[in-house]
């Protein structure tokens, strides 16, 4: 229950798999708590780094491990989107996810924004596509 | 830098994304086409910072934030990080009366997919704007 909890919050999922752990066992104190704890730090380094960043990016040795650093990243980002699209790549549910990726494709292509992008696929997977949804 | 609205733009992004880098699509729409509040380049820095931190995936938007306003902004990402996840304590309740209605699945699937796709086209964009500067950089 907490794994699809997480999954169907909105923003990070470990971050809500944390809020339901903590309420679970300390109701609204235990949430902020798991909150805070699972937030706070990696916040702390992104917040440093990002400042020291800001410090030293003019010099030319910086900014070519940035630009490096930005190849990788992006590698990194399309990782995320394997491992988000990996269980909809099952037999029964590939149909429904190619359908809802030309949509998506489509509407990126239109010049949609994304918000618009999700709703459409939300009303398509709500109305056309409920018979034989992705498990 | 309005810290409200940084807030309010990095929470439209959180909150209507399902996973960590979910969010970057409507963060560079609102970021650095409409609002222009940041650069590519330093949409891009964010997003390493973010990648290179452990943690959640999601903790980017604390230096996006920081990035558009300083450290008030920083703030204002940590909170548009983190206020999704409240969202989670009465998911709890609804999910087990919802969850198993066909409807309800097929559109948060859909909804998964389609973010995928916005995630591919996020991420290809950055991957240009890392050539580009290499490039530059290089001549």
């Amino acid at each position: 229950v907490f794994t699809a909890v997480s999954r169907l919050t909105p923003g990070t999922n470990i971050l809500a798999y944390c809020v339901t752990l903590g309420w679970r066992l300390r109701r609204f104190a235990g949430a902020l708590v798991a909150l805070g704890a699972s937030s706070i730090p990696a916040s702390l380094i992104v917040f440093t780094l990002a400042a020291m960043l800001v410090r030293v990016d003019r010099y030319p040795a910086v900014q070519l491990g940035l630009a490096v650093g930005i190849l990788v990243a992006s590698v990194l980002v399309l990782s995320s989107a394997w491992n988000l699209i990996k269980p909809y790549l099952a037999r029964h549910a590939r149909v429904n996810a190619a359908i809802v990726t030309v949509l998506a494709l489509g509407l990126i292509a239109a010049g949609a924004t994304p918000v618009r992008t999700l709703l459409a696929a939300a009303a398509v997977g709500f109305f056309f596509l409920h018979d034989d949804a992705p498990r | 830098m309005n810290i409200v609205l940084i807030y309010l733009l990095l929470l439209k992004a959180t909150a209507t994304s399902f996973a960590g880098m979910g969010s970057l699509p409507q963060i560079q729409q609102d970021f650095v086409q409409t609002y222009q509040l940041l650069s590519d380049e330093h949409l891009s820095q964010a997003v390493l910072v973010g990648r290179a931190t452990p943690g959640p995936m999601g903790a980017y938007v604390v230096a996006v934030g920081y990035f558009a306003g300083g450290w008030a902004g920083a703030m204002a990402g940590w909170l548009a990080m983190i206020t999704p996840a409240l969202a989670a304590i009465p998911l709890l309740a609804l999910v087990q009366r919802w969850l198993h209605l066909p409807r309800m699945r097929a559109a948060v699937d859909a909804v998964v997919v389609a973010s995928v796709a916005l995630l591919v086209a996020a991420g290809v964009d950055l991957a240009v704007d890392g050539a580009r500067q290499l490039l530059r950089l290089l001549q």
